[in-house]
């Protein structure tokens, strides 16, 4: 047998833990994707929190600032020294001194006094002049949008200023700038981290400044709604812009993304080590399990290999309780089954073979002593009264011994057919060249002074029984050798045709009287002939002999001819040349 | 030579016809006088015990049993073993002659210690110089073992 093991990459004993563990890897790759998603989202919300309650404490704390400073603005409106410093003739001195004593704060830059229909009446200056950012037209009561110059960004706090017997209504106006005052950058550090961006400017957007100069304006939309946006840096920022109750502000707080979300890429790195862990710990376990469920399979595989090579007493044994335990415990009742069939059906082929053995025995005592007796009686009866036979009745004598003796040459033909069936084939390898050598030098023998030109062409060797194969062979050799007896030069050739699927195609080709196709079925039957015995004599048993030969080696006989133009015959026999 | 002082030959054979075609070519030798013919196996142990039908006959142990194999009631084997299994018949020389080429019975003969095995030819010539050289040498030729 040559069951060797068949290509590994079909085995499931393979197959099954790759496929386990590429779907447990898929799994994982899954989990741990949705899990840094996850991570993502609520670092973003939680971050974004964080930045609009910071924007939002900001936002109070300025505008906490800006109500002082307007309350300041209307009670130095008010304040009785101010405004009698406002109506003096040295207006110029006389204010700043009042405000000064009024007020510690140094911030205070200049003081600006309109009519009631906005005309810049006087300007005070109290500190370092801003240059150009000084409104033609009075700002509107309370606190200013931000107004930007000299670098710098400022604000008005209007207030109105009501004195008694003046003409008209005055305003007073503080100019201050808002100061990068470092408790509030303090105060954002503290709030988000290190890396946050504060930005405060008008919600129109034209002024922003980052406490300590102007800015660009953030890239905002609503307040309160985040904005993610490319920076100058190249990376991805977000930003919460969070409106200045009572002003006409915003306070904008952004950080980088990348330090927003840095927990999830810690967690990426911390995560991935114990996944690849796990997922190395999976293949074990998944190679194990496998092999577990593959075991009894390939036991199984191999009991069922081994029972159709013939070995039908072997089982598997059946330690489980499940699914595959069943199935072995099914193999081995359908193995019983055909192991009990199998002997049964030994048992009747030996019955059979000895019911055979017993009719060839006696067709070969039963039929063979009449034929005995009739050509011995013939013969007895022609000694006896061989003087008063005429011609004729001496040639009927003869015809009856004669018909006997047909008979008898039929039926130990008809027993040496039926001994070909029976008979134990002895397997090896066999040299088909010398073989037909052998046969050859044999049948010339036998007919010296023929002229016949023998060609032997290559010939393989084979697995057979030598017997057998010699017997098939004397008869396809002596059949050419018989039907070529009216050539002048008789051309017998032996050679090979071809090779498929380990069986040689051997043939033996004659010039001789060939044969009708039309009735090329009929020559490998016991006893059909296509010539008269006249013609060429012999039972017809020499071709049922050679297909019943070919056929228990598992070949094929067939034959080509035509009448008068000579006759191949073809057999097909297993290659030989390997270990028996 | 005397007649009478030749032995015996003892023909087992159930068919008349070939009976009377082996005794036609034992003739050709002048030897079917000293023929004697019994129908089955049963009647040839019977003979060379001298018992039965054959109880108190002249003579002792056959030249030789000419033993046809296929006969009724005991067979041609079953005599042949039972001859060869008594050392008072051991020495009878026995020719089996039969129609069978069976391998078979040629193989069980040998084993059971058969002198020799001759295969009836379906010609007549045949049949008739095989008998011939049969009787010829057993009876004629072949020295006897002492009584």
């Amino acid at each position: 047998m040559t069951a060797g093991p068949r290509a590994h990459s079909d085995s499931l004993r393979r197959r099954l833990p790759v496929l386990i563990f590429m779907l447990l890897g898929l799994l994982g790759g899954a989990f741990a994707w949705l899990a840094y998603a996850e991570v993502q989202r609520a670092l973003r919300a939680s971050g974004t929190e964080r930045l609009t309650s910071a924007a939002t404490q900001v936002a109070d704390l300025l505008a906490q600032a800006a109500r002082a400073r307007l309350a300041e603005a209307t009670r130095l409106a008010n304040d009785p020294s101010v405004q009698a410093a406002l109506q003096s003739s040295e207006a110029d001195e006389a204010v700043p001194a009042a405000i000064s004593a009024l007020t510690s704060r140094s911030a205070l830059t200049s003081v600006l006094i309109y009519e009631a229909d906005g005309r810049l009446l006087r300007r005070i200056g109290a500190g370092p002049q801003p240059p150009g950012v000084t409104p033609d037209t009075a700002p509107p009561l309370g606190l200013s949008p931000l107004v930007a110059g000299g670098g710098r960004v400022w604000f008005y706090t209007t207030a109105a200023l009501e004195i008694e017997g003046a003409d008209s209504r005055l305003k007073i106006l503080s100019l201050e700038r808002p100061t990068g005052s470092s408790p509030a950058t303090g105060l954002i550090e503290r709030l988000i981290g290190s890396g946050a961006v504060l930005k405060f400017g008008n919600a129109r957007g034209d002024v922003w400044t980052d406490l300590t100069q102007t800015t660009a304006a953030p890239p905002l939309r609503v307040p309160g709604d985040e904005t993610r946006y490319i920076a100058e840096d190249g990376e991805p920022w977000i930003g919460v812009a969070v409106t200045v109750p009572d002003a006409p502000w915003l306070v904008w707080v952004a950080v980088a993304e990348k330090t927003m979300l840095g927990a999830s890429e810690r967690l990426i790195r911390q995560m991935a080590p114990i996944t690849l862990g796990l997922m190395v710990l999976g293949a074990f376990a998944v190679y194990w399990v496998s092999g577990r469920i593959t075991k009894p399979l390939v036991s199984l595989a191999q009991a069922a290999e081994a029972i159709a090579a013939g070995d039908y007493s072997r089982r598997v044994v059946v330690e489980r309780r499940d699914e595959i335990g069943r199935l072995g415990a099914a193999f081995n009742t359908m193995a019983d089954r055909v192991q009990a069939d199998h002997e049964l059906l030994e048992q009747r082929v030996a019955e059979r073979t000895r019911e055979l053995e017993g009719f060839s025995h006696s067709v070969s005592h039963d039929l063979r002593a009449p034929l005995r007796h009739i050509v011995g009686f013939a013969a007895l009866l022609e000694k006896h009264a061989a003087q008063r036979l005429d011609d004729q009745g001496r040639r009927y004598l003869g015809t009856i011994a004669e018909a006997a003796r047909q008979m008898g040459r039929l039926v130990d033909d008809l027993l040496g057919f039926s001994r070909m069936a029976r008979a134990d084939m002895i397997q090896a390898n066999v040299d088909l060249r010398e073989l037909v050598r052998e046969v050859v030098r044999e049948v010339e023998r036998e007919s010296p002074g023929r002229k016949i030109a023998w060609t032997i062409r290559d010939l393989p060797v084979v697995v057979g029984d030598r017997a057998m194969l010699r017997v098939a062979f004397t008869n396809l050799i002596q059949n050419a050798h018989k039907y070529t007896s009216k050539r002048d030069v008789a051309e017998i050739e032996i050679g090979m045709a071809a090779r498929s699927e380990g069986q040689h195609v051997v043939y033996v080709k004659d010039n001789g009287a060939g044969f009708d196709m039309t009735y090329a079925s009929k020559l490998f039957g016991v006893f059909q002939r296509l010539h008269s015995v006249e013609e060429f004599e012999g039972t017809g048993i020499g071709l049922a002999n050679v297909r019943r030969i070919i056929e228990r080696h598992g070949g094929r006989t067939w034959a080509e001819g035509t009448v008068d133009g000579g006759a191949t015959f073809f057999v097909t026999l297993p290659a030989g040349g390997g270990a028996l | 030579m005397k007649i009478a002082e030749l032995r015996r030959i003892l023909l087992a054979e159930d068919s008349p016809n070939d009976v009377e075609l082996t005794l036609a070519a034992l003739a050709e030798h002048r030897l079917v006088n000293q023929v004697d013919v019994v129908r089955d196996g049963a009647e040839a142990l019977d003979y060379l015990y001298q018992r039965n039908a054959y109880l108190g006959r002249s003579g002792g142990n056959p030249a030789v049993l000419l033993l046809d194999l296929k006969m009724p009631k005991v067979s041609g084997l079953q005599v042949l073993e039972q001859i060869k299994g008594d050392p008072a018949l051991r020495t009878v020389p026995v020719v089996m002659l039969t129609s069978s080429r069976e391998e078979a019975d040629l193989v069980k003969s040998y084993e059971l210690g058969v002198n020799a095995y001759v295969v009836k030819p379906v010609e007549f010539s045949d049949f008739m110089a095989a008998v011939r050289q049969l009787g010829g040498f057993w009876a004629l030729v072949n020295e006897a073992p002492p009584r």
